[in-house]
């Protein structure tokens, strides 16, 4: 088959066509090490776990309505990324996650391609690249080609800007060498495929553990749906490859037929 | 900006304006903003510089000031680059008035204005006589109704008969540069390896390495392409290709279908703390039949923040538009059972042609009134 053949050869070309290793070495020589007195984080960064299909962690299973896709699409199974493991949700915020879980895929943002929210944004199973240069820092995201602005200037109250935003606002300042973002005012989102959510406010901390990881951690506070503030913690790992950038995922066009199927001269059932 | 220069000591015109009832003063721009850069008024003017020494382009930018300069040059001017005083007196006067009107008197904020006025006859440089070329043959056998948007004439049997704008898809690169209605603001972002450009409208954004690796493979085909800049100068200097040809040039990417083989470069210079110029130089020989050049000032506008453009997630056009034309698909069917002519397919956006200048008319049609 040629497929596999060429999965092996791609990223030799890729490295070939970049000059191969001297020239990774020589931009690994010329990297900054510090911005304005900060840790450099830029880079194209992603997650390595199943935190997108349940925070809580889950075995494998098959999707039944997915059948016809066989092992291409199934749940792979995985450790939850919640510190002290389930969930403390409130109990009326619990059958809210399990009417969620049952409207599964229909309901779930990420299948409308609708921007995910703060932390989920980060764990997606797409890359995302940081860009810090001296002023905001932005982080431009993969999927929906989405992008938000962390502030790094004086902070944004609630009260200058008003309206809630898919990916909330974000405040951001150093704490030493780790960037702690505040993200208020987002749409009530989704934090995996298993129908967890939250409407709260977000506090995360991004700490460089050498080049190439980053130890992320996301704090929720959200006394409307949980009985006390709870964190989840995972590694994200530097794209390492020469030649790693994002791409576009504008998944608008993937989730039409879903949308708007009813309404097409010729609907799909 | 210009009005600072004024009150440092060169003349403001100041108009009078009879408003609803009511007398203003207006502030008018007596010398063309092009002409009020401080690359241009001070000799030793230097580009801001990040921290690393890279010529600073952050910010955030808007092409606002660029909504009085037509695209294309009337012909009338010919070769002639710049407004002469009593035209630019003219257009400056059309501003503030403009401004005034959108500020203080409209009911609602439907659009955008901006803060200066540019002297300049059209955007477009090059050619000589400041119009977009015609296109060439391969160029017209390109084109789909559907690139005129929901202001085509349709039929709207599939969400593919919508232009990728209404579907909050892309505006492409120029679409998303042209000043249009509203939302014309961009964000620049820098790191020692790339230049960001994140558009306001559709919140589409560009990576440009810096760090001299080749473009993608050939197979790589985006809407924004895929670019890679360097520094020539204080010039910040961007190539794309890898484009598609799905999207278009024009407004809000509504106009002309391009070609995969189109390249533009992109020519980023700071004149002043707050204008960038910005030249991009389009080629596309299997759509035009010469390359053309546009130049567009990206300035800062007071208190300008920019929003989360939340377009996919809360579009209706494309329900509406497609759930329409089922709607008089029925009526034609309901018709033709009852013997009765089938009704007049109405144009997808009829109001567009009797807009008055009431701006409670945009509060109607925002709120789903009147429809």
């Amino acid at each position: 088959m040629r497929r596999p053949a060429l999965t092996i050869a791609a990223p030799v070309i890729a490295w070939l066509a970049f000059g191969g290793a001297a020239r990774a070495q020589e931009a690994a020589a010329e990297r900054i090490e510090r911005i304005g007195g900060r840790p450099n984080i830029n880079g194209v960064w992603q997650a390595v776990n199943t935190a997108n299909w349940n925070v809580e962690g889950q075995d494998a299973e098959a999707i039944e309505e997915f059948w016809r896709l066989g092992a291409l699409f199934a749940a792979p199974a995985g450790q939850g990324v919640v510190e002290g493991g389930a969930l403390p949700y409130l109990p009326a915020a619990l059958e809210e996650r399990e009417r969620n879980r049952a409207g599964w895929p229909e309901s779930d943002p990420e299948t409308k391609c609708y921007r995910t929210g703060i932390p989920r944004q980060n764990y997606l199973p797409y890359p995302f690249e940081i860009v810090q240069g001296d002023g905001d820092i932005l982080f431009l995201y993969e999927f929906a080609t989405s992008n938000r602005a962390v502030n790094m200037g004086a902070p944004i109250s609630p009260d200058s800007v008003l309206v809630d935003q898919y990916l909330g606002w974000s405040n951001g300042r150093w704490d030493g060498d780790t960037l702690v973002v505040e993200v208020f005012g987002q749409q009530p989102s989704w934090l995996d495929r298993a129908g967890n959510f939250h409407r709260g406010t977000v506090t995360e901390r991004f700490t460089p553990m050498g080049e190439d990881h980053l130890w992320y951690e996301a704090t929720i506070d959200d006394p409307s749906t949980f009985s006390r503030p709870w964190t989840m913690s995972m590694p994200l790992y530097r794209r390492v490859e020469p030649n790693a950038e994002i791409f576009e995922y504008k998944c608008v066009e993937f989730a039409e037929p879903l949308l708007y199927g009813d309404v097409l001269r010729e609907p799909i059932e | 900006m210009n009005r600072i220069a004024i009150a440092a000591g060169t003349a403001l015109f100041v108009a009078g304006v009879s408003g609803p009832g009511a007398f203003a003063q207006l502030e008018v721009d007596s010398i063309p903003a092009e002409e009020t850069a401080a690359a241009v008024v001070d000799p030793d003017w230097e580009t801001p510089r990040t921290s690393w020494g890279h010529p600073s382009l952050e910010g955030i930018w808007s092409t606002d000031d660029m909504q009085s300069v037509p695209r294309d040059r009337p012909e009338e001017f010919g070769a002639r680059e710049r407004l002469t005083e009593g035209e630019f007196y003219e257009r400056a006067l059309e501003d503030a008035e403009e401004r005034h009107r959108i500020l203080n008197e409209a009911a609602y904020s439907s659009r955008s204005v901006g803060s200066r006025t540019f002297g300049y006859t059209s955007q477009v440089v090059d050619p000589p006589d400041g119009r977009i070329p015609p296109m060439n043959e391969t160029g017209l056998a390109r084109a789909r109704p559907s690139d005129r948007g929901t202001y085509g004439p349709g039929p709207f049997d599939t969400f593919e008969d919508l232009h990728l704008y209404d579907r909050c898809i892309t505006r492409g690169i120029l679409g998303s540069t042209f000043a249009v209605i509203y939302g014309n603001g961009l964000r620049i972002a820098q790191s020692p390896d790339a230049v960001v450009i994140a558009y306001e409208m559709l919140a589409e954004a560009r990576v440009i390495r810096l760090d001299g690796r080749p473009h993608a493979a050939d197979n790589i085909r985006q809407y924004l392409g895929n670019s890679r800049g360097y520094w020539d100068g204080d010039t910040l200097v961007v190539e794309t290709r890898n484009l598609t040809d799905k999207t278009s040039i024009g407004g809000n990417g509504i106009g002309v279908r391009h070609s995969e083989a189109m390249t533009i470069t992109e020519r980023f210079t700071r004149v002043d703390p707050e204008m960038i110029e910005y030249v991009a130089t389009v080629d596309d020989p299997e759509t035009y039949t010469a390359p053309w050049t546009v130049r567009m000032m990206l300035t800062t506008q007071p208190g300008y923040r920019i929003f989360e453009y939340s377009c996919h997630e809360g579009n209706t056009a494309v329900r509406s538009a497609l759930g329409g034309e089922r709607m008089y698909e029925r009526l034609v069917e309901e018709a033709i059972a009852n013997g009765e002519p089938p009704p007049e397919r109405l144009p997808s956006q009829p109001f567009l042609d009797q807009l008055p200048d009431d701006e409670s008319v945009f509060i109607d049609v925002n709120r789903g009134e009147g429809l």
